[in-house]
């Protein structure tokens, strides 16, 4: 019932999916490097849904557990409904990148999406169960993605951001970012430790008698 | 406080609802301290106290939705938990609201249909705003269904925080009168409300006073 109604908020979905194409137009003329901006855009676009599907919810949410939902099986169904969603979005925008861009390997460039939706999700959940305030959120998000977008990947602290991993691979379509599993691993110790994150916040924020 | 208007209720050992000592700090100050209240089945009482005394607060505290800092919260039964803003998906219709609702009380679609639009019937929720979705309900039907969510689990115990705002005034009366309905059928109200009126429709009167000490 909770994605029937996020399903219904069409302008955001479609603001959902045109950000990415937005931000890969935007460095059209730059080669491959627009796949990867278009990373971000879709890392900002994912994150700040899940953010906000999160905060939307949690004036009913303490109510569902009331009613005998456990917290752990709401926020599950949530991160995989926007997964799903996010994939949904990755198919399309990855197979625009590819036509127009042409890279030499096109599922690196699908790949490489979809483990930003991977990770982005979970640090748009783990944002809004920690912070729980739209603007203070919005915020964190716009600082985690906005400081990621402006490191370079080689730099000592990329590594410490969620979205090394992702961008890693996005890197590679140009030719790049080292080796494949390292980036793979990020995303994955990434993606895993922010929906544990999301999961233990949640709980707490949830806790019953 | 005022006296008990069915003694024998409040005589009987089961007590759905017992706070001991209960506390709330926000930040370093105290909202809360102290507070000790009992609830009998059949029973019902109005908490009532200033803005700012930690009525909503200590609601959600016994409806478990907030932690307690000191003191011990013991509820007995199901809860049905009104809140005094609705909980409500915007983009959700009455009906799904129910389903949905239903599906953790553990009751299949076409029963927590069949009791949800029961419970809205009588508070005067026409059929045609079933369909309708929640941000587009005005603010006392939205409330209606707010409340009918509270009941849709047939609970023992009823905390309804300032249920009736935004209803009519036979709404008003309607809900006072089920409230008498649900005290006959054993279940324990707990009616946060500001009006003086309403402490005779009441079997008790708790009053909350904030609590101003800073905490150490």
């Amino acid at each position: 019932m909770q994605g029937r109604d996020l399903l219904r908020r069409r302008g955001a979905l479609a603001m959902l999916a045109a950000m990415p194409v937005a931000f890969y137009f935007a460095l059209l003329g730059k080669g491959v490097v627009a796949i990867s901006t278009g990373g971000v855009g879709m890392a900002f676009s994912v994150s700040g849904a899940a953010l906000f599907s999160m905060l939307a919810a949690r004036r009913i949410e303490p109510r569902l557990v009331l009613a005998g939902f456990r917290p752990l099986e709401l926020l599950l169904g949530r991160l995989l409904l926007l997964e799903g969603l996010g994939i949904g979005i990755v198919v399309a925008t990855s197979a625009i990148f590819s036509i127009i861009s042409r890279p030499a390997e096109p599922g690196l460039v699908f790949a490489g999406i979809a483990l930003t939706v991977w990770v982005a999700v979970p640090l748009g959940l783990a944002i809004a169960t920690i912070i729980a305030r739209e603007l203070e959120g919005v915020l964190a998000a716009i600082a985690v993605v906005g400081v990621q977008l402006s490191l370079p990947l080689d730099s000592a602290a990329a590594p410490f951001l969620p979205l090394y991993g992702p961008l890693r691979v996005l890197s590679r379509v140009g030719g790049a970012g080292g080796e494949l599993s390292g980036g793979l691993a990020a995303s994955l110790a990434y993606g895993v430790g922010l929906s544990a994150l999301a999961v233990v916040s949640w709980r707490l924020r949830l806790r019953t008698r | 406080m005022t006296e008990p208007r069915y003694p024998a209720a409040v005589e009987r050992p089961d007590a759905m609802l017992a706070l001991r000592g209960v506390g709330k700090r926000i930040g370093r100050r105290w909202l809360l301290r102290g507070v000790d209240l009992d609830l009998q089945p059949g029973e019902s009482l109005a908490l009532v106290g200033e803005n700012g005394a930690g009525k909503s607060t200590l609601v959600r505290m016994i409806a478990g939705v907030e932690g307690t800092d000191e003191g011990t919260v013991e509820a007995r039964g199901r809860i049905g938990y009104c809140p005094q803003e609705p909980g409500l998906l915007d983009l959700l219709t009455a009906d799904e609201h129910l389903v949905f609702f239903g599906r953790g009380l553990g009751l299949d679609a076409a029963e927590a249909r069949e009791r949800g639009r029961m419970l809205l019937g009588e508070f005067g929720f026409r059929g045609p705003q079933l369909q309708v979705v929640s941000k587009h309900l005005s603010g006392g039907s939205r409330q209606k269904l707010n409340l009918t969510l509270a009941l849709l689990g047939d609970p023992d115990l009823l905390l309804l925080d300032e249920p009736y705002t935004g209803f009519d005034g036979g709404t008003y009366l309607c809900f006072w009168q089920h409230v008498e309905r649900w005290q006959e059928e054993g279940r324990a109200c707990l009616v946060v409300t500001h009006f003086l009126g309403e402490r005779e429709r009441v079997d008790r009167v708790h009053e909350l006073v904030p609590y101003l000490e800073e905490a150490a």
